[in-house]
């Protein structure tokens, strides 16, 4: 069975990921992945066990985070591995993620956060380009440890808009793409070496109503951070009361510890190196 | 006269930098009280009662009792409308 590190997790699968890169560990895993139904002997309403239906997948979890049955569609269900079900997983071993791309810039980790289809992924592809190393693309998973919050790197590859992936890669064409909220291009390199990194700094990427030229950055106040932190929070519509309190107190240190940015996003691709340009400066890099 | 109160089941919260931070687990919407709403909010857990409540503010916010009131009783009809007490 192919071996994966994700988000600071062994990760074992009984089925190859496409597009993901394997990295052999030894010892055991810290969570199984196995594309089949569950056991029989998972009773639904048994409460050592979570239930999530997926778009033409479900998974069931035992509830350390420790072993995932993915059933459905295999290319449905790959997909979702890579999104809730791991932001899941993470969570119920009481690891906190964001929805965000993060990329290291000046030895920190500083963390893209927004919606589907934000800009999450071009702006970290753009990072990638450029010779910044990037550690996720989507899910940013925070390891709190000594007072600090280490960001975790994810699979190595981008989801891209073809209007994105020909911008920055030149030609979306060549790239194979896959259905997730929109159609998307996979596009995956060889990931660099990559290791944990403390957060410096999070963006929480917005839309302007109105037509802007430039992107625009302005600091949260604390209290506004923590709201903003708590909206990125990856899967938390799945989450549990138990889970979300747990998000809250989690979330409010990261909101005391880093800054917290809006930066609302022109649409236009071409001021892409100018976002880029503000989130170096405002995160002190 | 009494108003009792009660903070919904379905709401965690957290006092942070002095003010509190809601959430609604139904609808998983966070909300953000200011000082004076925070302050509220916990005179309204600890005494259960809306008028014990108004006055207890009234004893530490030196402002016309009346523009208290209707500010704390407007609060009270948005925590109300989105569930957050009955």
């Amino acid at each position: 069975m192919p071996d994966y590190a994700l988000h600071g997790l062994r990760v074992r699968t009984s089925a190859s990921l496409p597009g993901v890169a394997e990295e052999p560990f030894s010892g055991d895993p810290d969570c199984v992945i196995h594309f089949a139904p569950p056991p029989p002997a998972l009773a639904t309403g048994d409460d050592r066990w979570f239930r999530i239906r997926l778009d033409e997948a479900e998974a069931t979890f035992d509830r350390e985070g420790k072993e995932v049955w993915l059933r459905g569609d295999f290319a449905a269900a790959t997909t979702h591995l890579l999104g809730q079900v791991i932001g899941f997983v993470l969570r119920l071993r009481g690891t906190v993620s964001l929805h965000a791309a993060c990329v290291a810039l000046g030895g920190r980790a500083v963390a893209i956060a927004g919606p589907s289809s934000a800009g999450k992924s071009t702006l970290a592809a753009a990072f990638a380009v450029r010779g910044d190393v990037v550690l996720s693309d989507n899910i940013t998973a925070l390891r709190e440890e000594g007072g600090t919050f280490l960001a975790l790197p994810g699979p190595y590859r981008f989801l891209l808009g073809d209007d994105a992936a020909t911008a920055i890669f030149g030609d979306a064409a060549r790239f194979p793409s896959i259905i997730t909220t929109a159609e998307k291009r996979v596009i995956a390199p060889p990931p660099p070496p990559r290791s944990p990194l403390p957060l410096g700094a999070v963006f929480i990427l917005d839309r302007s109503a109105e037509p802007l030229s430039e992107p625009v950055v302005a600091q949260f106040d604390r209290k506004e951070a923590l709201i903003a932190l708590l909206h990125n929070s990856y899967g938390s519509v799945f989450f549990t009361p138990a889970m979300r309190a747990a998000d809250l107190e989690l979330l409010a240190r990261v909101a005391l510890s880093v800054p917290v940015f809006d930066l609302l996003l022109p649409k236009d691709l071409a001021a892409l190196p100018r976002a880029m340009e503000a989130i170096s400066l405002y995160s002190g890099s | 006269m009494t108003e009792p109160i009660e903070i919904s089941d379905k709401v965690v919260y957290k006092t942070f930098e002095d003010e509190i931070i809601l959430l609604h687990l139904d609808s998983g919407i966070y909300y953000g009280l200011d000082a004076v709403g925070s302050r509220f909010w916990s005179l309204l857990e600890q005494e259960r009662d809306v008028d014990a409540a108004l006055a207890l503010m009234a004893d530490e916010f030196d402002v016309d009792r009346h523009t208290l009131e209707r500010d704390c009783r407007e609060l009270l009809g948005q925590l109300r409308e989105k569930g957050l007490v009955r």
